[in-house]
């Protein structure tokens, strides 16, 4: 028997060993197509359904990850109808996605601050790098304090005085994460009950005022960036979510309509679980049973509201005990997350 | 390990001695999961996590395993339930005909407060759920308190039913008897009762034990005699009066207390004045003082009357053959019958080869929706090398709308046995698994006693007929999911898992169960063969049409006069079937539709229905054969509304897999909520359109790229329809949040509708016109029921 197969794809031929899959031989062409469910070295366990190929001859499409290569085969890849399929696959999973990229206060902002991060320095004790930031600021007469999420609990975090207060320190450079922009999906209005949850990022002190009515010190700077709920994903920058969305032009609303309860679930050592966020996708289920978790993950029911949790709903540092920063690393999107050292 | 015994909690007193006894009798690998769980919430009536925790202790099954599977399986319940349980049909003929409002009633009558979860009265003695089809769609709305079957459910009534229920349950006559086989040696005349779950539902075990008390009673010469389903539901209970040598008399409908009048126009007992003056019975004075007593002709239905003539008429039994003669588990009927010899010429006469030739030239395909051709599954299991094979017989019927499965295991185990052993032979395996949905307890039984008798008779088991083959078969029982009945899913799920479908190929007769080489067939298809090897190949092949043979088993159920099992060959038209063998539209209303093939097959409009039924042609119009439901629809149908029911559906028994599916079913869904509550977007019938296409074509299983047939064929059909409803109007008046009841001057002022109002939305005013209080109206369709004069109409 030969130890080789050949397929084609998108007219080129490729020959790959016996038992890949025509994902991998799309890598090997240098055809990127995109995979959040699959992560190299684990199982193929379909579900994303965003990497789809056209098998010649068949009406249905098929995962490239789970597909074996079978000699002779010829692909479609890179065609509009493909690119339309999965343009709909990750239009879906956006449907059922709770979370902004970016936060509100940064979405509103005519020159696309990364507002949070900027705030997030001031607490950090890297004022110069945030102020480096605020200089940015076109004063626009406070876009970002009125789209606050803050403001449903108590008030708005003093965006403005933060700004001012950060701009008056150093000369350096605006840093290349300065501003954010892009893709980004939106969770829009949120709930009382909600708001609650996203309150245990943030100091629930009132809002600071200047001691001297005009400017904050250094300590009611950091004081006032505390409040900060920081809306804004962690996994802005590392979700496949959002760069294959970007990348395929999918529309974060078109298949939006009832959402999910914003909930967050919190690792003591810093690993951080939304719900929201998941595609349930099950690569951490895969990583704990490998690695022999007590507990472990598992899905949850069934359907549309099929989760991923721990095992008789026990806190998630009960599930995970060993392999919590790998599952963090292979999460797909935001969902899981290390928290990370205060920036 | 910690998680054992950091987290029982107090308040659980749960015996753990009782789970050792389960694990010691069950057994501790991975695939004995559900089993375990069924037997824990047999004992408990939900799932104890102590309990669960004492199994993750002593087996190898893992708690992830645990949690995944008890919250996969809707048979599951991870919370305490009340002292009984009340499941309320919601399949296809119990939807249409009104089970949303007997469930909301059934809540009013109990007190279920109407929260969010809530389903357990305050006393604690109720639970309430909502289940798929229970497969007795023929006494649409259907519920089962306990296990125990009430039909005909109205919000009016549905209380009596709990009434009587209780009332069984203070008599203790709840727990039902071992079923042994009734022997007959001295060939006495035979009172043939039906007995399967439908018509016990309709009364049935109660009207034989009338009998018996009145054979007991007069001494006449017969015996009661179980039989099978004979597949005239609506007619149920059905009686059978066989005397050798002349012809049966059929009687329906009947109730206990005529049993002794049959008996007596019948037979004449022994001694008149054996009957005591207790049992004189007003129907007995009847007869005894006047000669010229009519027999119980309310309830008699000669079987050449029409229109049961037509209804059995035109049928042709191959699956269903010699229904209602012959007792289900009486192996010696089956064998009296033909039974075994197909086996039996299989085994000691064909080779392998021979075997597959045969079902190849019959051209039998599969029966379970996807038309399948047998022979060719057959030969390519039969040609894989593997030291290990597996046979699985889907037995897993979810469509809700169909129940063939049910009544065939139910009344005819021996000949789906028979089936799944030639099958066994023919691939080169020994071991075959028949997975029985969890919502069929009936046929669990009657399959568990049939396949002990077969082994002890030599058919199965060890060394078969006395030759070298073995065929050991075993039950495996569902858990409640419709998906299993995916091929791939329900081999997940006899292997311990979620029932989470895996992509194909490779496809199970190259790796299936245990990885290994599997032939998996539906039940009817295993019961067409030992009729096959019967009457040859070519009988078979006559049968339907070139491209279908043989005959299909239809349930026939919805707005029909006549419903019920029905076997007919293949290429006949649905016109045929609904007017000539349903008997036409109940009511005099008109026909509108049928829904052929379930959750994954489609609305046929009446004007179609000139279409032979065979695979090719329904696959032209959008709708599939599928397990073979037909649920039968008329003008009051809102085509809207039985899309989003089957949508409702197989959103909820999505896996959750794979995208298209789980997020995409669930958009679709939305689009037609807003439709039906009058909130739809102009562009919305577009947009679920281009959505069905996305989601048929993207989907890892079967169940996700069939699931938009039932909209797209109402789009095509009924656009006209789905136009109304974006302008707020739904023309069946069905959609609740789009109608209005509103009493016309024709009121008589009778006051019926206020009493039955379940909402006071109605006040009595005798001899004046009423009004119905739109606020307080729950749109129940109560009072227009009850209104003798048309008086309440819908706007």
């Amino acid at each position: 028997m030969n130890e080789t197969v050949t397929i084609h794809i998108d007219g080129q031929a490729v020959t790959v060993p016996r038992g890949s899959t025509v994902l991998d031989a799309a890598r090997k062409l240098g055809i990127a197509i995109p995979a959040m469910c699959f992560l190299e070295g684990h199982t193929a366990e379909p579900s994303c359904m965003v990497c789809q190929v056209k098998v010649d001859g068949e009406d249905r499409l098929r995962p490239s990850c789970a597909t074996a290569a079978v000699d002779g085969m010829r692909i479609e890849s890179e065609t509009a109808e493909v690119h339309a399929a999965r343009r709909t696959a990750l239009e879906l999973l956006l449907g059922d996605h709770l979370g902004d990229c970016v936060a509100p206060c940064s979405v509103a902002c005519p020159v696309d601050l990364n507002i949070p991060l900027m705030i997030r320095r001031i607490r950090g004790g890297q004022p110069a790098l945030a102020g480096a930031m605020a200089r940015l600021c076109r004063d626009c007469g406070g876009r970002c304090e009125k789209t606050c999420r803050r403001a449903a609990r108590d008030r708005p975090v003093a965006i403005r005085n933060l700004i001012r207060y950060a701009a008056d320190i150093g000369e350096e450079p605006p840093p290349d994460d300065a501003t954010t922009g892009g893709f980004s999906t939106h969770v829009g209005r949120v709930s009382p009950e909600e708001i609650d949850r996203y309150m245990v990022e943030a100091n629930s002190i009132q809002r600071v005022k200047p001691a001297d009515g005009a400017a904050y010190t250094d300590e009611e700077a950091r004081r006032e960036a505390s409040r900060c709920m920081r809306c804004d994903c962690r996994a802005a920058d590392d979700c496949k979510l959002r760069e294959y969305g970007a990348l395929y032009k999918a529309h974060t609303r078109k298949y939006k309509s009832s959402r999910r309860a914003f909930s967050q679930n919190r690792h003591p050592q810093g690993l951080i679980y939304e719900p929201g966020k998941c595609i349930v996708c099950g690569l951490c289920v895969q990583i704990a049973r490998e690695a022999a978790e007590p507990l472990g993950l598992t899905f949850v029911g069934r359907g549309f509201n099929v989760r991923v949790g721990v095992p008789f709903d026990r806190p998630l540092a009960d599930g995970l005990r060993k392999v919590a920063g790998a599952c963090a690393e292979a999460c797909p999107t935001g969902a899981l997350v290390l928290e990370e050292d205060e920036a | 390990m910690s998680i054992t015994e950091s987290t029982t909690q107090p308040d659980q007193d749960i015996d753990l001695g009782v789970i050792d006894g389960f694990v010691e009798r069950i057994g501790r690998t991975r695939d004995k999961l559900i089993p375990l769980l069924q037997a824990v919430q047999r004992e408990f009536r939900y799932l104890p996590e102590p309990a669960l925790l004492r199994i993750c202790a002593i087996t190898e099954i893992s708690p992830a395993d645990i949690t995944g599977v008890a919250t996969f399986y809707s048979q599951f319940r991870l919370k305490p339930a009340g002292e009984h349980l009340i499941n309320v049909c919601h399949g296809t003929a119990c939807h249409i005909k009104g089970a949303q409002a007997v469930t909301d009633a059934l809540y009013r009558d109990l007190g279920i407060p109407e929260v969010e979860g809530a389903e357990t009265d305050p006393d604690g003695l109720f639970t309430v759920q909502k289940v798929a089809c229970i497969g007795c769609c023929t006494l649409a709305p259907a519920m089962q308190i306990d296990g125990i079957t009430y039909g005909h459910l109205t919000p009016d009534t549905v209380a009596h039913s709990v009434h009587d229920f209780l009332r069984l349950k203070e008599l203790g006559v709840l727990s039902q008897p071992e079923e042994v086989p009734i022997d007959n040696p001295d060939h006495l005349a035979e009172i043939r009762i039906v007995l399967d779950s439908c018509c016990v539902a309709g009364g049935s075990q109660k009207v034989a034990d009338a009998f018996e008390e009145a054979i007991e009673r007069t001494g006449v010469p017969a015996v009661v005699k179980r039989v099978g389903c004979i597949s005239m539901c609506y007619q149920v209970p059905v009686v059978e009066i066989a005397r050798p040598g002349m012809d049966p008399a059929l009687y329906t409908r009947v109730l206990p207390e005529d049993a002794e009048a049959i008996l007596l126009t019948h037979f004449r007992p022994p001694n008149p004045f054996k009957r005591t003056a207790r049992t004189i019975s007003s129907v007995l004075e009847r007869l005894l003082t006047n000669e010229s007593w009519e027999p119980v002709s309310r309830y008699s239905a000669d079987v050449r009357d029409e229109p049961l003539a037509t209804f059995l008429g035109n049928q042709t039994h191959i699956a269903l053959e010699n229904l209602g003669e012959m007792d289900p588990i009486s192996i010696d009927e089956y064998e009296q019958n033909g039974g075994f010899a197909a086996l039996r010429r299989c085994l000691l006469e064909l080779d392998r080869d021979q075997i597959i030739d045969e079902i190849d030239r019959s051209g039998l395909s599969g029966r379970g929706g996807a038309g399948f051709p047998t022979g060719r599954k057959w030969r390519d299991v039969a040609g894989r090398k593997s030291d290990r094979k597996y046979v699985v017989c889907n037995g897993d019927e979810g469509d809700p709308g169909a129940f063939m499965d049910r009544m065939l295991l139910e009344s005819c185990p021996y000949r789906v046995l028979e089936g799944i052993a030639i099958g066994s032979i023919a691939v080169g395996s020994e071991e075959a698994t028949i997975y029985v949905r969890a919502e069929y307890p009936f046929a669990v039984r009657r399959l568990r006693e049939a396949i002990q008798l077969a082994e002890a008779r030599g058919y199965l088991g060890e060394r078969v007929l006395g030759t070298d083959t073995s065929i050991y078969i075993r039950l495996m029982e569902g858990a409640g999911a419709f998906v299993c009945g995916e091929e791939t899913a329900l081999m997940q799920s006899i292997e311990g898992h979620r029932g989470m479908p895996v992509l194909r190929p490779p496809y199970p007769a190259e790796k299936g169960l245990w990885g290994k080489p599997t032939l998996i067939n539906n039940v009817e298809t295993f019961a067409m063969v030992p009729w096959i090897f019967r009457h040859g190949a070519e009988a078979f092949a006559r049968l339907g049409t070139p491209e279908s043979c043989g005959t299909k088993v239809f349930a026939l159920a919805g707005k029909v006069r006549h419903g019920g099992l029905i076997e007919v060959p293949m290429g006949v038209t649905i016109r045929e079937i609904v007017e000539e063998i349903g008997g036409g539209i109940a009511d005099g209303k008109a026909f509108k539709a049928v829904q052929i093939g379930g959750p994954s097959g489609g609305c046929v409009p009446a004007r179609l229905a000139d279409t032979p039924i065979d695979y090719e042609d329904l696959a032209r119009l959008g709708a599939i054969m599928g397990s073979g439901g037909l649920v039968v629809l008329d003008e009051d149908d809102c085509m809207l509304d039985v899309a989003r029911y089957f949508l409702q559906f197989t959103q909820e028994e999505s896996c959750g897999k794979c995208s298209f599916c789980r997020v995409g079913t669930r958009q679709m869904l939305d689009i037609l909520e807003r439709l039906c509550t009058g909130e739809g977007k102009k562009n919305d019938p577009e947009r679920l359109e281009e959505l069905c296409h996305m989601v048929i074509r993207g989907s890892l299983c079967g169940l996700g790229s069939t699931a938009p047939n039932p909209v797209l064929t109402t789009l095509e059909y009924f656009r006209d329809e789905y136009e109304a409803h974006v302008e707020g109007r739904c023309p069946a008046g069905r959609c609740k949040p789009l109608i209005q009841y509103i009493i016309t001057d024709e009121c008589i002022g009778c006051t019926r509708c206020a009493q039955h109002c379940p909402a006071d939305a109605i006040e009595p005013k005798p001899y004046e016109q009423h009004e119905i209080d739109q606020e307080e109206c729950i749109r129940c369709d109560a009072c227009r029921k009850a209104c003798p004069v048309d008086a309440i109409v819908i706007e």
